[in-house]
């Protein structure tokens, strides 16, 4: 989730009976904008690639954690 | 062709897979190479374990749709901290031909369609039947309900890649799909319906699960070129958070649109549309639901169920009272026709929405919402169906 996804998770807490933390779980796959990313596996866990993308996720775990 | 029957080769190659945790990945890679198997495989299997999952994927998706022989998938993932392979070894669908010619004969009309609108459809969907195949699952299999998982989740045979130029499109996207889970979750959707329909004869549920793998697959396809049509069909400008689980509803919604021009029956069309309720609501929303670890698209699951249980709801294609866990009075014929009028309304929400860009998707994504959850929760009628489900 980036810094520009705020305001809709808010919003999605307000809709919704489930709290922010959800929406931090995202699948990491950088292949494809959306349809990959969400629907490889049908499982709570998202899978992650082990190949270059490791890195991008690291750091985008890292500005997650950014106040 | 089943697990046993395979040939020696493509057996060993499986057995390595079972054990390519214990492999290095040069011994992985030689054990391969050592095997009789297509040489065209064995090298996209060897950059795949080498890291890059494109050449398989391409392998598998351009296969002849009437290939015979058994395939393989291999890609290295990391489930947690772990590193580790997902893998499958199958076959080529047999229904392949059938659903592409159906879709085929339906491009025209759907150029035509008033709501479709689809103009430039994307690559059809290749579907394989896995013998074995690697599970991550963290989640139990569905009370009450069997084979619910014993297909492993993955349902899109696919990894990250990335083209020369960077990340590929989703409608350029060669999607490689587990048309057995398709088939189990379809099943798995019925078998939950029954138990809540007061009166099961109003569907016919034997039909159904002669269908299962027919619906399934064609449900698969639609959806996919579903989000490629309407008013406003998925693009890079169509990102945000709060319209994701409209978009995914959209797409189903489309997907029953897209079965007026496949050839069905009338009769057909109607439980065509009575699935794709049943296995969003009952299979990817309601597994969700009693999920205990809540992410994302677990919730975007939800979301997209309740969307049409609420449709449904509303138009009085059934009659629940909240405290009665039971679908009474339900009428199949109602069902496309409640569900197409809400894609009329979705479309024009969203050919407004396009002209205002990502706020007007927010417009939408709140009203779909607030549809969905009525007062910032399930519904008491969706809420008892889900308890009682749960419970029983």
């Amino acid at each position: 989730m980036s810094n520009h996804q705020q305001p809709d998770v808010n919003e999605l807490t307000q809709l919704m009976p489930f709290d922010a933390e959800v929406h931090k779980s995202h699948s990491k796959f950088a292949s494809g904008n959306l349809f990959v990313k969400t629907h490889v596996l049908e499982s709570a866990t998202p899978l992650q690639p082990l190949n270059d993308e490791v890195a991008e996720v690291v750091s985008e775990n890292q500005s997650d954690s950014n106040p | 062709m089943t697990n046993t029957a395979l040939e020696t080769p493509w057996q060993n190659l499986l057995e390595l897979f079972r054990s390519s945790n214990n492999l290095t990945k040069p011994m992985l890679v030689d054990s391969i190479k050592a095997l009789t198997l297509p040489k065209n495989l064995t090298s996209a299997l060897e950059a795949s374990i080498k890291g890059n999952n494109r050449a398989i994927n391409e392998h598998l998706f351009n296969l002849p749709v009437t290939h015979q022989e058994p395939i393989a998938w291999i890609a290295p993932v990391l489930v947690g901290s772990q590193k580790t392979y997902a893998w499958m070894v199958g076959q080529v669908s047999p229904e392949i031909p059938e659903i592409r010619a159906k879709f085929r004969k339906a491009s025209s009309a759907v150029r035509e369609d008033q709501l479709l609108m689809c103009s430039c459809e994307p690559k059809p969907l290749m579907f394989l039947d896995p013998f074995a195949v690697s599970s991550f699952s963290d989640i139990a299999p569905l009370p009450n309900v069997s084979n619910s998982n014993e297909n492993g989740d993955f349902a899109i045979f696919q990894v990250g890649y990335k083209d020369k130029t960077g990340d590929i499109e989703d409608f350029d996207q060669s999607l490689v799909l587990n048309s057995t889970l398709l088939e189990q979750n379809f099943n798995s959707a019925i078998q939950v319906a029954v138990k809540v329909l007061s009166e099961v004869e109003q569907i016919d549920v034997h039909s159904l699960i002669r269908k299962a793998r027919l619906f399934s697959m064609c449900h698969a396809e639609a959806h996919n070129r579903g989000h490629f049509a309407g008013a406003w069909s998925f693009d890079n400008q169509k990102n945000c958070l709060l319209h994701e689980a409209v978009e995914e509803f959209r797409a189903c919604l489309n997907a029953i649109r897209w079965s007026e021009h496949l050839g069905f029956s009338s009769d057909e069309m109607d439980l065509f549309a009575f699935s794709v309720f049943a296995v969003r609501f009952f299979h990817y929303g309601y597994k969700a639901y009693i999920d205990p670890l809540k992410t994302h698209q677990t919730v975007r699951e939800i979301s997209v169920g309740l969307m049409f249980f609420e449709i449904l709801r509303q138009a009085n294609v059934f009659y629940c009272d909240g405290e009665t866990p039971y679908l009474q009075k339900f009428d199949i014929s109602l069902v496309k026709p409640a569900l197409i009028s809400a894609l009329e309304k979705l479309n024009q929400q969203e050919s407004n929405a396009r002209l205002k860009g990502v706020d007007g998707l927010r417009e939408v994504g709140r009203y779909w919402y607030q549809l969905a959850y009525p007062h910032a929760d399930l519904s008491p009628e969706a809420q008892s169906l889900y308890t009682f489900l749960r419970a029983s």
